[in-house]
């Protein structure tokens, strides 16, 4: 019946702006159409990445159902805010991205029927057999997701029971919380929950569901009727024919009947997206470093020059870049400067001038240090035999500089590599960046990060044995 | 390139009027000197006269203040003058010997000709050999300067002077840094350059060595040429006080 009015009200509207082309909206039949579905970038289990393809419980059921209903999709991972605008400037037809159902949103969008019921829900250590419900909490600690309805729920109730919440930002960091003890439960939401435990994060649930909201997929309001209904009826079909439970059991289900996978199976699965990491790592690292040794020789050189100014301009590169963080610059390079200039900034032109200018400030240094160490008897013996400047620092001084400075250059070289890691924060996705993905996926994080520093130790042993062999072929 | 008028083109070296300041410290004021072709000349006087600097001024390792330095038919206070291209007409030796200590012997040696393309690699390996032969080090070729004694040492800076085939050589206090045992294996080398007719300055404090070798005998003092002569004439009847009182102390 609404779907009705619904649909003589584009009809008329159509018709008032005189474009009746516009009616075939309103046509029944979704068989052989493509639609554009805007979706989140991760939010595990409703649409996350594996092995680089987007998956999760609404991939599921937007792929079920359309393929059951006839139509085709084609998924956009915009980011849940970003989708919405999409929807409202009808650059997509749609959107599933785990959207709550509320007043403020049917305002504005049309929604399917109820496709999910979400809910709050506590969990413990699985070996904890003494926490078996909020009455066990008195003076404990219990920790939720800022902003979340866990949280709400949490704090509604902690007078109540006398527990002290504690909030944090990641659900990762959450599981990890009670899994080393420092907070004896975790109240979260129910499907982020339920598919930690599927993955198995090392936690039980101990209460029933607390009932919360209801997740829909929306349309513009007034738009895309015959997309909405063929999504009504997918699901229905899909709850009759008991396929909706199979969806949501593979990412919910307790792991208990699961095999639960060990250390070696996410050696496995993890390690084709480090090696990934570990490339841009070194990559990233080996591009800065080249960089920053023609800087810091550039520096370094202007730090000895006989101009004041020269010298001066020189000094000021090295404060400059010597006395601010390395993240700082991450931040600049990347959010900064395109704001400023309206350049395109590439996140690897961010990371590698991040990297080299602060790497060059303390090469320059070194430059110096290492130039101010050869006896001036050299350059003058060098020059007595009339040798111009440059020869003689090429062919004399530099030689011998080097020679001193490579212990202190491969020491930067190491710390650059190490240092790379800090552009994980602009999103740049070097190896520990890389880990990060995965145990926000699989909640494994004392595992991944162990896999990740045992590759981190493994690479930087490599290159200093190669910068030590490098140091001793060349500078004997 | 200046060149100068030919009544100057018989001395090597001709030095007017030399005025030298390190800040507001005067160190040469104003020196008057003349080497001829294939004179011996040897500096000597007390330590802070200024010997040193004198000797770096002829080939322009300091800037020069004031006056005038003529070698070699060169101009070298005209900042028009390629200093490189004098430098190459000047072979110095230095007190502390200065070697390459990244190069092997015969590499010090063949750094100059082989870079500023006067011999290619062969030939300037066969004159690295030939001047090697001539200071006695001929089987060190191939060794590093780090594993020579500091006779060896100071005898391989002569070769590697010589290298550019220099038609005047400085030499500064060549053997102050030496072992007693050591000094005599390199006067002897310069002495046969001496003998071989190359016009030298040697600032010494070897005064017998200076008598010797000696054409000429410059005693400074005070930034200025307190005296000069023949060895035996400013060694055996000194005309200055200052001379003298120097000559008592040292001799
Ligand atoms: N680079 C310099 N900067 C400032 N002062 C200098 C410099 N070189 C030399 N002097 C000063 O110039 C004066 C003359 O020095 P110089 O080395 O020419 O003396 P010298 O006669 O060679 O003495 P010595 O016998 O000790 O070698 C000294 O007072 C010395 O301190
Ligand atoms: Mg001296």
């Amino acid at each position: 019946m609404t779907r009705w009015i619904a649909a003589a009200a584009i009809g008329f509207m159509a018709l008032v702006a005189g474009a009746p082309g516009a009616l075939a909206q309103g046509n029944e039949s979704v068989e052989g159409q493509t639609y554009v579905i805007g979706t989140d970038t991760t939010f595990a289990p409703f649409e996350f990445r594996q092995d680089g393809e987007l998956t999760g419980i609404d991939m599921d059921l937007i792929n079920t159902i359309a393929e059951e209903q006839g139509f085709n999709v084609e998924i956009r991972s915009l980011g849940f805010s970003a989708a919405l605008q999409a929807l409202s400037s009808n650059q997509v037809d749609g959107v599933i991205a785990g959207m709550s159902i509320t007043d403020e949103r049917k305002e504005i969008y049309d929604f399917s029927e109820p496709y999910f019921e979400s809910g709050v829900q506590m969990a413990v250590d699985r070996d904890d057999e003494t926490t078996k419900g909020y009455e066990d909490l008195e003076g404990e600690t219990v920790v939720a997701k800022t902003g979340s309805e866990g949280e709400t729920y949490a704090k509604s109730i902690a007078d109540e029971y006398g527990f002290t919440v504690k909030s944090l930002d990641q659900s990762a960091t959450m599981y990890e919380s009670v899994k080393s003890g420092s907070a004896v439960a975790v109240i979260d939401d129910y499907p982020v929950l339920a598919y930690g435990i599927a993955q198995n994060n090392g936690l039980k649930t101990v209460t029933d569901k607390v009932p919360g909201g209801s997740y829909g997929f929306a349309v513009n309001k007034g738009e895309n009727t015959a997309l909405l209904a063929a999504f009504n009826d997918g699901l229905a079909e899909l709850k009759a024919s008991g396929e909706y439970d199979k969806i949501l059991n593979e990412y919910l289900a307790d792991p208990s009947a699961a095999v639960p996978s060990n250390f070696f199976d996410l050696v496995a699965k993890s390690l084709p997206a480090l090696m990934t990491g570990l490339g841009n790592t070194l990559l990233v690292t080996a591009i800065s470093f080249a960089v920053a040794m023609v800087l810091g020789l550039l520096f370094g050189f202007m730090k000895i020059s006989g101009n004041i100014v020269v010298r001066g301009i020189s000094t000021s590169f090295v404060n400059i870049f010597r006395g601010t963080p390395l993240l700082l610059w991450a931040f600049m390079f990347y959010f900064g400067l395109p704001q400023l200039t309206g350049w395109d900034v590439s996140i690897w032109v961010a990371g590698v001038l991040t990297l080299s200018l602060n790497a060059g400030a303390y090469i320059a240094e070194i430059v110096r240090g290492g130039i101010q160490s050869v006896d001036p008897g050299q350059l003058e013996a060098s020059r007595s035999l009339g040798l111009g400047y440059g020869k003689s620092m090429q062919k004399v001084v530099v030689p011998q500089a080097f020679k001193m400075m490579t212990p202190s250059l491969i020491n930067q070289l190491i710390i650059m590599l190490k240092d790379s890691s800090l552009l994980l924060a602009i999103g740049f996705a070097e190896l520990l960046y890389q880990g990060q993905q995965i145990y926000a996926a699989n909640f494994r994080v004392t595992e991944t990060l162990l896999i990740v520093g045992v590759i981190y130790f493994i690479a930087i042993m490599a290159l200093t044995k190669l910068a030590n062999f490098a140091d001793r072929r060349f500078n004997k | 390139m200046s060149t100068v008028s030919e009544q100057t083109a018989t001395s090597k070296i001709q030095v007017k009027e030399l005025r030298k300041s390190f800040g507001s410290n005067e160190v040469l004021k104003g020196i008057d000197l003349q080497v001829g072709e294939g004179e011996v000349v040897c500096v000597i006087g007390p330590s802070g006269s200024g010997k040193s600097t004198l000797l770096r001024c002829l080939n322009k390792l300091e800037d020069i203040s004031a006056g005038k330095v003529i070698v070699d038919g060169f101009d070298v206070t005209d900042p028009k003058v390629d200093i490189n291209e004098v430098r190459r007409h000047v072979g110095m030796v230095f007190q502390h010997f200065n070697l390459f200590p990244h190069m092997s012997v015969a590499e010090n040696i063949m750094l100059a000709p082989v870079e500023l393309k006067k011999l290619n690699r062969t030939e300037a390996r066969a004159k690295a050999e030939e001047l090697l032969t001539r200071v006695g080090l001929a089987e060190k070729a191939n060794a590093r300067p780090a594993s020579l004694s500091g006779g060896q040492k100071q005898r391989v800076a002569i070769a590697r002077a010589l290298a550019m085939s220099p038609g005047i050589m400085l030499f500064d206090e060549a053997t102050s840094a030496l072992d007693p045992e050591m000094v005599g294996e390199v006067l002897q080398v310069i002495k046969e350059l001496a003998d071989s007719g190359m016009t030298m300055v040697l600032v010494t404090h070897e005064m017998g060595f200076a008598r010797e070798v000696g054409d000429r005998v410059v005693f400074m003092d005070g930034g200025v040429v307190c005296e000069e002569g023949k060895p035996e004439e400013l060694f055996g009847n000194p005309q200055q006080e200052r001379t003298r009182d120097f000559l008592s102390k040292v001799l």
